[in-house]
């Protein structure tokens, strides 16, 4: 496993919460081997692991908390394919090395040097399948708009991950509309839900479209534009809200704008067409699927790159000798 | 340290257990390290 680690093999890359242990390559490396990765997949559970690990993501949030969320990790650009990461039918599900172990070995790497133990360092209420694997690639070639990583700031040629405090994926299915108004509709419809920890927060979900949405939305608007409406659309009235939670969340929160609103006043589940985030995962049907968060977490991105700063064209050149 | 031989004999670093798949998946389980699934015994 340790063939492709261009770091010294002692020197923690980075501390997980909420123990704050030390992520040595060492270390990594035995949860790698646990789980089954192919030594390749190591520089990407680095990435990973660095990323999740960085203070916007608030990983001792994410791993402590009584919501349900875990490490989404999305993987853009050449190392996709190299190492045949799914980004298409049953992205999300079983039938891939990579997606299956560089996941399992993220968790076990939250569990074994995060201390997130069921009921000790992670409090979930739930618990989630996603606890378990919850790795995918963004299916580019499929996509009609720049990837994800280019939205966030990387070029195109970069291999990269972006790390998501998430829920699991809750699917949005809609075969009927034909116009980029109709299955947008739907995506709001799903987006606003009470009790949806986004709505609470500045949050920044993800909004994941298959192909064939994707190709319909992209006909009639930007990514841009399709941020701009979902925001707009995806609103409950507050009078879908407890009157609890009207009075102790929202117009705590939101105290300028529901301090003195009527009771059907709109309640967005984003604040910020800028803060959803939109990727083209999966295979053939009709079917998008919303993603979630934690609320009290920002996503990171992050490129892949060798011990001297250089973006990495491919995980060779991890390889020692 | 850069030798994996000296990281391994570190307090703490590893532990012993029988060269046995199921025993080391049993003793894994046991300590809570793990997700219950199977695991590859790292060597």
């Amino acid at each position: 496993m340790l063939d492709y680690c261009d770091r010294p093999w002692d020197v923690p890359i980075a501390k997980v919460a909420p123990r704050w242990g030390e992520a040595t390559p060492l270390r990594l490396a035995a949860n790698a081997v646990m789980a089954g990765c192919r030594p390749e997949y190591f520089p990407l559970l680095m990435l990973a692991i660095e990323a999740m690990c960085e203070e916007p993501l608030n990983l001792y949030g994410v791993q402590a908390t009584t919501h349900l969320c875990a490490p989404l990790v999305v993987v853009n650009g050449p190392v996709v394919q190299e190492l045949n990461i799914n980004c298409g039918h049953n992205a999300f599900g079983p039938g891939h090395q990579a997606n299956a172990t560089i996941g399992r070995a993220i968790r076990l790497t939250l569990i074994n040097i995060g201390g997130a133990i069921p009921a000790l360092g992670d409090m979930s209420t739930f618990g989630s399948p996603a606890k378990y694997t919850y790795l995918a690639a963004e299916n580019e070639t499929e996509s009609p708009w720049k990837p994800l990583h280019v939205d966030r700031g990387l070029q195109k040629e970069a291999s990269a991950v972006t790390v998501i405090g998430a829920e699991c994926l809750h699917n949005v299915n809609d075969h009927e509309s034909l116009s980029a108004e109709g299955i947008l509709t739907t995506i709001a419809g799903t987006l606003a839900t009470t009790g949806n920890n986004d709505v609470y927060y500045a949050a920044q979900p993800l909004i994941i479209m298959a192909p064939e949405h994707a190709k319909t939305v992209a006909g009639g608007f930007s990514k841009s534009e399709a941020k701009r409406f979902l925001q707009k659309h995806a609103t409950l009235p507050m009078s879908k809200f407890s009157i609890e939670n009207i009075e102790r969340r929202l117009k705590v929160t939101y105290k300028d704008r529901y301090a003195n609103a009527e009771p059907n006043a709109p309640v967005y589940a984003v604040q910020n067409p800028d803060d959803i985030m939109i990727a083209v995962i999966g295979g053939a049907g009709k079917h998008s699927a919303v993603v979630p968060t934690f609320g009290a977490t920002k996503a990171v991105t992050r490129a892949l790159k060798t011990a001297d700063g250089k973006l990495a064209k491919s995980v060779g050149e991890f390889r020692k000798g | 340290m850069s030798n994996l031989a000296q990281m391994l004999s570190a307090p703490g670093a590893a532990i012993d257990a029988d060269d046995d798949f199921d025993a080391i998946n049993a003793l894994i389980r046991v300590t809570g390290w793990v997700d219950c699934l199977p695991i590859v015994p790292p060597t």
